[in-house]
């Protein structure tokens, strides 16, 4: 007897989404060039841009990083709150929020579809308690439609630094 | 009704067992006649059930006991219709009024779980035990577009080989 999608939190605390492309958020959006890490791998900032630190955060502009790609599924889901917070609709925002939605974790899904409900005003259909085959078609549902509002060309490329 | 769980199962507070318990529920709900998208979904709580337990009420302790306990449900008609999960700890008691998740108009993290729970389950009742520790009970209806036939019907095709 096969036993239906049983994945849950639990099974994936120690595990990432595969990148399927050079995408972040495991490559669900299409297009853009690969970045130069993993979108939830870990960024080493180059050497050569250290000196540039205390210049940025004395200047009171020290970039707020996206999140999105976070190790940390806690920043990943304050960059969702974040985003939800700011109204920031964004395509580098929505992109990330898409993302979100093919996590192996249901509270950031959750949190991520109803950030993009509020910002755009549909769900397409995704519900975040669904198993992942069933998710699927709605993440590609996302996918179309953000290549439709913005195009893939035009699909900012995930800023590492 | 016999007030003996048809299931009982004690495990240890370790993520590593979360799976096993998963795929336990999903299988045994598959046979109890619910859709493969409801067994996920019941998975889905009990998975947020037990990492709450292991998260929140044992602080990541892996050496603490876990009962999860099952009960099939049946209509007035004698037919199944559903099941009754049962999950309980010995970790500190709290007040159940408190286990009541939140709204999620504000998007933000931290009691998520208890939420998603009550999202895919169509009853939710925390309350301490006896002794020690906590009882949460769920229960789960077969959904109106399942024939609930499976419970009878494939134990006996089981028998039969």
């Amino acid at each position: 007897m096969s036993v239906p999608g049983v994945e849950g939190r639990g099974a994936t605390l120690k595990t990432r989404l595969p990148a399927r492309s050079g995408l972040p958020g495991g490559g669900l959006l299409p297009g853009g060039s690969p970045p130069r890490t993993g979108w939830r791998g870990t960024y080493t900032l180059p050497v050569h841009r250290l000196p540039l630190i205390p210049v940025v955060l004395l200047a009171g502009c020290a970039p707020i990083p996206m999140g999105f790609d976070a190790p940390s599924e806690t920043k990943r889901q304050d960059a969702i709150v974040a985003a939800a917070a700011s109204g920031d609709r964004s395509p580098q925002t929505l992109r990330g929020l898409i993302s979100q939605l093919d996590s192996p974790d249901p509270a950031t899904r959750m949190l991520a579809i109803r950030t993009l409900e509020r910002l755009t005003g549909q769900t397409f259909g995704y519900d975040y308690s669904d198993p992942s085959w069933k998710r699927e078609r709605f993440v590609q549902a996302w996918v179309d439609w953000y290549d439709s509002e913005y195009g893939t060309a035009s699909a900012p490329e995930a800023d590492h630094g | 009704m016999d007030d003996r769980a048809h299931i009982r199962v004690e495990l240890l507070s370790n993520p590593a067992y979360l799976s096993g318990a998963r795929e336990l529920i999903s299988s045994v709900c598959k046979r109890l006649g619910f859709d493969d998208l409801t067994c996920s979904k019941v998975a889905l709580a009990v998975d947020e059930a037990l990492c709450n337990v292991i998260r929140h009420g044992y602080k990541h302790s892996e050496d603490r006991p876990i009962w999860i306990s099952l009960w099939p449900l049946s209509n007035e008609a004698g037919q199944p219709d559903g099941v009754k999960l049962v999950i309980e700890d010995e970790a500190e008691q709290v007040d159940p009024e408190k286990m009541k998740g939140r709204e999620l108009t504000d998007i933000r993290p931290g009691g998520l779980g208890v939420h998603i729970i009550r999202d895919v389950m169509d009853d939710v009742r925390y309350e301490r035990r006896e002794q020690v520790g906590m009882r949460l009970t769920m229960i789960k209806r077969v959904p109106r577009c399942c024939t609930p036939a499976r419970l009878s019907g494939g134990m006996a095709a089981d028998r039969g080989g």
